[in-house]
């Protein structure tokens, strides 16, 4: 590889995400009662495997052009493919969905990967695209988005649905579709509500109502809502210190080293715990929006926008739930939660998105 | 595709500033959450983490105004489960189903539930017995533990039943003494505090806290456990005797109020108040009312003599019946009484005699000396349940108040009549009848003292003192008669009134003694008798002699007269756990009379106690029993020279056991004669062919 272009590499990026991973393995390591008598750091030690596995993968990623990889958009969009039908077949159940592909000890969630998978394929269709005056124009988009997220829907896996939604409104946005239009498409989506209602599974419809009304069942879904707030409240200013945390150490909060794990930082670091993680996100979308700016071409702007805004979404329907401002779904913290798909996933894209930035110049020989 | 490089750049920035205002939105959540309501969300994190098991107090005992128990709580063992420390739910259902005879499938249904909610604590059963405490110790379950809670124990079970009431399961009152004073019987809960984790565990390092329970106050009641015991026997006897329906006696101190004894029959074993019907809990001393026909004389006859419409010695003309307005009110005798004076009046209950004098009296001065003496109000005594009786002062006509001056048409409850009599007996004063003495803490020291309380006062100190020696004569030369005691001056008033249902009757007595100082007055009510005979006198009267006389005996009145009858004073000797024969033997030399009470082979009490100094022929108690019942510690006879069945009988009917060696006459025993054992405790005793001393 071309020294010039490690020169080009956007170091803060790389260094925002190894500051949020240090502090996601502290704080799965906290929320797994590792250092609690008889505890392992079984999960602080995976975190770290996905961690080295992901900086390998991005790494790799960031070796090819990113036009090439682009070019593979055939190949990619048929890898999705098959990894999203082969799920509905090998899948491991779990809690009413079908998400993982068992191999060997490790669970494989290949809808993490669609994600990205689908960012590249709706660039690149978008940057062929010649015009995008009217509906007739997003139709090949929306051709293309069809298949992976009817299979994503059929897992269920509606929160991922909804972030590929959130991405491709994203890079349309990006893409200048025109106010009218995305006023448009925005107001169809609220207008299939009640037939998206209709196809929601029971649970489905009952987290939303608990949404609403978290009481309706304190003991059930409510639970999850009101504990995770429980523990943030009472973490105030300082928190109640790592290993610390009375709700957290007493499996008050659910899911605490996954969807939870903002409410383990809420209650053990607190309200500083909380401004730093926000201050880091913040500061790397703000990155990566400026990469997109600088990028050499559309098809780079589109892919690092598609990427920003699916973290952005993520961290807000992820906190957000843990705040009671949101309905619960199983989306993931990036780089926070404990998982190697996620994790492995976004160490792609931040390849991805330096891949983009370190090419933004032509190079000149 | 073709966007202008502004355009993207613009929607760059909007995209930008778009996702910092979502970061101050999250922030301002997180600040909301952590400092606006992180006071009460860490008072939520505090609470979930700390289980809270209750501390039953020890509800205070009951005695009776000798300190006698009437009503003590013992420790007895509840065993709780915490369903999260359990393993084998199925397991542990199954064990203990069998140990405690439940359900199975119930108790597994139950344990499973309480699991899922991730119930803390959870009752299994509570206040098992010692056996089957035994066994589920021996079971050793995890997650089942045992608390201790209180039991209410009676230990004279029906005696005072009405009076007593009973707890239930959380041991609250639930009616009787033991509601009117829950707040000072119940004591405060104390609490054990530990820290639990989020499935209820709990926690191996938490901190446990203990606040210890303050235990409730033990009440002092003013009834006498004797006199309430003799009360019950003879109501007993006579409800038997005259195959009646129920029966109501009270006995009570006038000058105070105090009540010595309040029995109805039938009645209930407050330790089992579940196993009958409700009907049974019902304290018809103070819930019933009835008509109280003769009885309330008293009440029409002093207002009379304190008006000054009648004075003893006024003359009434009986002719055998009186017309009042228009209607013909009959005497009971049916030609009548012929000339009269007022005394002779009450002494043959002339009802046309008393019309007579209400009549002079008017019907304004009637209501106000009705209701002076308390009656269509409660007396307030501290009983739950007391019923108004029925007099309504609109409603009365001539007819009526005619009546009235006999008892009928008028509605009382037992307790409203006997507390008009104390005021009759006591020198005029109206004093709120009371059943609860004092309130003392477990040292001993009173916390509380219920002194008399006098209402008011309805007549004068002279009307009484009349009142009295009328009554007097109605038991020396009247109606009466039967209520007569041996060597004391009994006053008294008979009753006999027909219920609405013809043919049948209420037969009362209602009375004091001494006639001059009233130290008790008892109300006989008998309901229903059946049989030839249903006048008050015969029916009440002796119920009331034998209830009175047994009572002075103990209390240790002295009687009045005769006086020249004082020939000499004997000590009562110690007769208990003396076979029955031999005590009578020993009473008939010291020149004292026996009677028998109860069945059985041995002495277990008398009365007067031993020691006390008595005229020569008085009639001691002794009451024998076979001890089955009898909790406390019993002292061991002397079986020296006792046969072998003689010796095995006393030896049972006291409640211990005997060990048989050799055959003949007792000549050794084991423990010692007088030492002090409980019940069930085997007595070895030797015997050998009769030999000489």
């Amino acid at each position: 590889m071309n020294p010039k272009l490690l020169r080009n590499i956007d170091y803060p990026i790389l260094i925002i995400i190894i500051l949020i991973t240090i502090i996601s393995i502290l704080v799965i390591s906290s929320a797994t009662h590792a250092n609690a008598p008889g505890g392992d750091f079984h999960y602080t030690k995976m975190q770290l495997l996905w961690f080295c596995l992901g900086l390998i993968s991005m790494i790799c990623v960031m070796m090819v052009d990113y036009h090439s990889i682009v070019s593979w958009s055939n190949i990619i969009y048929v890898l999705n493919i098959v990894g999203l039908v082969s799920v509905l077949f090998l899948g491991k159940k779990s809690s009413g969905a079908q998400r993982w592909i068992p191999i060997g000890p490790f669970g494989f969630q290949p809808s993490e990967f669609a994600k990205l998978a689908m960012i590249i394929v709706i660039a690149r269709q978008l940057d062929r695209q010649k015009t995008l005056d009217n509906m007739k124009d997003l139709v090949p988009i929306l051709l293309h988005i069809a298949m992976p997220l009817f299979l994503i829907m059929k897992q269920p896996d509606l929160g991922t649905s909804l972030v590929l939604l959130i991405i491709l409104l994203g890079m349309l946005f990006i893409a200048g579709i025109s106010y009218k239009m995305l006023a448009l498409i925005i107001g169809a989506g609220l207008a299939s509500m009640p037939l998206v209602w209709s196809f929601l599974k029971d649970y489905q419809k009952k987290r939303l109502l608990v949404f609403r009304n978290p009481n309706l069942d304190p003991l059930g879904e409510g639970y999850h809502v009101i504990q995770s707030k429980i523990a943030i409240g009472s973490g105030r200013l300082f928190g109640k210190g790592l290993f610390m945390g009375t709700q957290n150490q007493l499996d008050f909060i659910p899911e605490q080293h996954t969807d939870f794990i903002f409410a383990v930082l809420g209650e053990e670091l607190g309200f500083l715990g909380g401004i730093l993680i926000f201050s880091l996100y913040f500061y790397l979308i703000f990155r990566c929006i400026k990469l997109a700016y600088k990028a050499r071409d559309f098809l780079g702007t589109y892919i690092i926008i598609g990427i920003t805004s699916m973290w952005t979404f993520q961290i807000l329907i992820n906190i957000g739930m843990t705040l009671g401002m949101m309905p619960i779904t199983g989306i993931p913290l990036p780089f926070m939660s404990y998982g190697g798909s996620s994790f492995i996933m976004n160490m792609m894209a931040v390849g991805l998105i330096l891949n983009i930035g370190m090419r933004r110049q032509k190079i000149l020989f | 595709m073709m966007v202008p490089n502004t355009v993207i750049k613009r929607r760059l920035v909007i995209l930008l500033l778009f996702s910092l205002l979502l970061s101050f939105a999250l922030m301002f959540r997180v600040f909301w959450i952590q400092f606006v309501k992180s006071e009460e969300l860490r008072e939520k994190a505090q609470i979930q983490w700390t289980r809270d098991v209750p501390v039953e107090p020890k509800r205070g005992a009951i005695y009776d105004r000798n300190k006698k128990p009437l009503a003590i709580s013992a420790t007895v063992d509840t065993v709780m489960a915490s369903p999260p420390d359990i393993k084998d739910i199925h397991k542990t259902a199954k064990l203990l189903a069998s140990a405690l005879d439940l359900d199975e499938n119930e108790l597994e249904k139950k344990l499973d539930d309480a699991k899922k909610k991730k119930k803390a604590v959870l009752y299994i059963k509570r206040k098992i017995s010692d056996e089957e405490s035994e066994a589920v110790r021996k079971l050793d379950l995890d997650g089942i533990h045992f608390t201790k809670e209180n039991k209410r124990f009676y230990p004279e079970r029906n005696l005072c039943s009405h009076v007593m009431g009973f707890t239930g399961i959380d041991s609250q009152g639930l009616d009787g003494i033991e509601l009117i004073y829950e707040n000072y019987l119940k004591g405060t809960p104390g609490r054990i505090v530990s820290e639990t984790d989020a499935l209820s565990r709990k926690l191996p390092f938490g901190i446990d806290k203990y606040i210890p329970p303050q235990d409730g106050y033990d009440l002092v009641l003013t009834i006498d456990k004797v006199i309430q015991h003799v009360a019950e026997r003879e109501l007993e006897k006579a409800l038997a005797e005259h195959s009646a329906k129920k029966g109501t006696i009270i006995v009570m101190d006038p000058n105070t109020g105090e009540i010595l004894a309040m029995a109805n029959k039938p009645d209930y074993d407050p330790n089992n108040f579940n196993e009958v019907s409700s009907k049974l809990w019902r304290n018809a001393a103070v819930s019933d009312s009835y008509e109280p026909g003769s009885t309330f004389k008293v009440i029409t006859a002093s207002a009379g003599l304190e008006e000054g419409v009648v004075h003893p010695e006024t003359r009434f003309f009986d002719p055998g019946y009186i017309i009042v307005s228009g209607v013909r009110i009959g005497c009971w005798r049916h030609e009548g009484h012929g000339s009269q004076t007022f005394i002779q009046v009450v002494e043959n209950s002339c009802n046309p005699g008393f019309v007579d004098m209400i009549m002079k009296l008017g019907k304004d001065k009637t209501i106000k000396y009705i209701n002076g003496f308390g009656f269509g109000a409660t007396t307030g005594i501290d009983l739950p349940g007391e019923a108004k009786g029925i007099f309504n002062p609109s409603k009365i006509g001539p007819v009526e108040l005619a009546t009235i001056s006999f008892g009928q048409g008028i509605s009382v409850t037992p307790i409203q009549l006997i507390t008009g009599l104390s005021a009759v007996a006591n020198g005029g004063k109206l004093v709120k009848p009371h059943i609860a003495k004092q309130i003392i803490d477990k040292d001993g020291n009173v916390v509380k003292e219920f002194s008399p309380e006098p209402i008011r006062r309805v007549i004068s100190e002279d009307t009484s003192r009349e009142m009295r020696a009328i009554l007097e004569s109605v038991v020396t030369n009247g109606t009466g008669g039967r209520g007569k005691i041996e060597g004391y001056r009994v006053a008294g008033k008979t009753g006999t009134s027909e219920k609405y249902a013809p043919g049948k009757y209420v037969a009362s007595f209602e009375g004091f003694v001494p006639a001059d100082d009233p130290k008790l007055v008892a109300l006989v009510v008998i309901d229903e008798p059946v049989g030839g005979v249903i006048y008050g006198g015969q029916i009440a009267g002796p119920v009331f002699q034998k209830v009175i006389a047994d009572s002075l005996n103990y209390l240790g009145i002295k009687p009045d007269l005769p006086e020249e009858e004082k020939a000499g004073v004997v000590k009562v000797p110690d007769m208990r756990n003396l076979y029955i024969e031999d005590a009578k033997t020993i009473l008939s030399k010291n020149g004292l009379l026996s009677r028998v009470e109860g069945e059985g082979y041995v002495v277990t009490s008398q009365v007067p106690a031993p020691g006390a100094e008595v005229e020569k022929n008085s009639t001691v108690i002794l009451k024998v029993s076979d001890s089955r019942t009898n909790k406390d510690p019993v002292t061991i006879p002397d079986l020296k020279g006792r046969t072998v069945k003689e010796a095995t009988d006393i030896v049972n009917a006291i409640g211990l056991n005997i060990e048989i060696v050799g055959s003949g006459y007792a000549v050794k025993q084991n423990p010692q004669p007088n030492s002090e054992v409980g019940i069930g405790t085997t007595i070895r005793v030797e015997f050998a062919s009769k030999q000489m001393e």
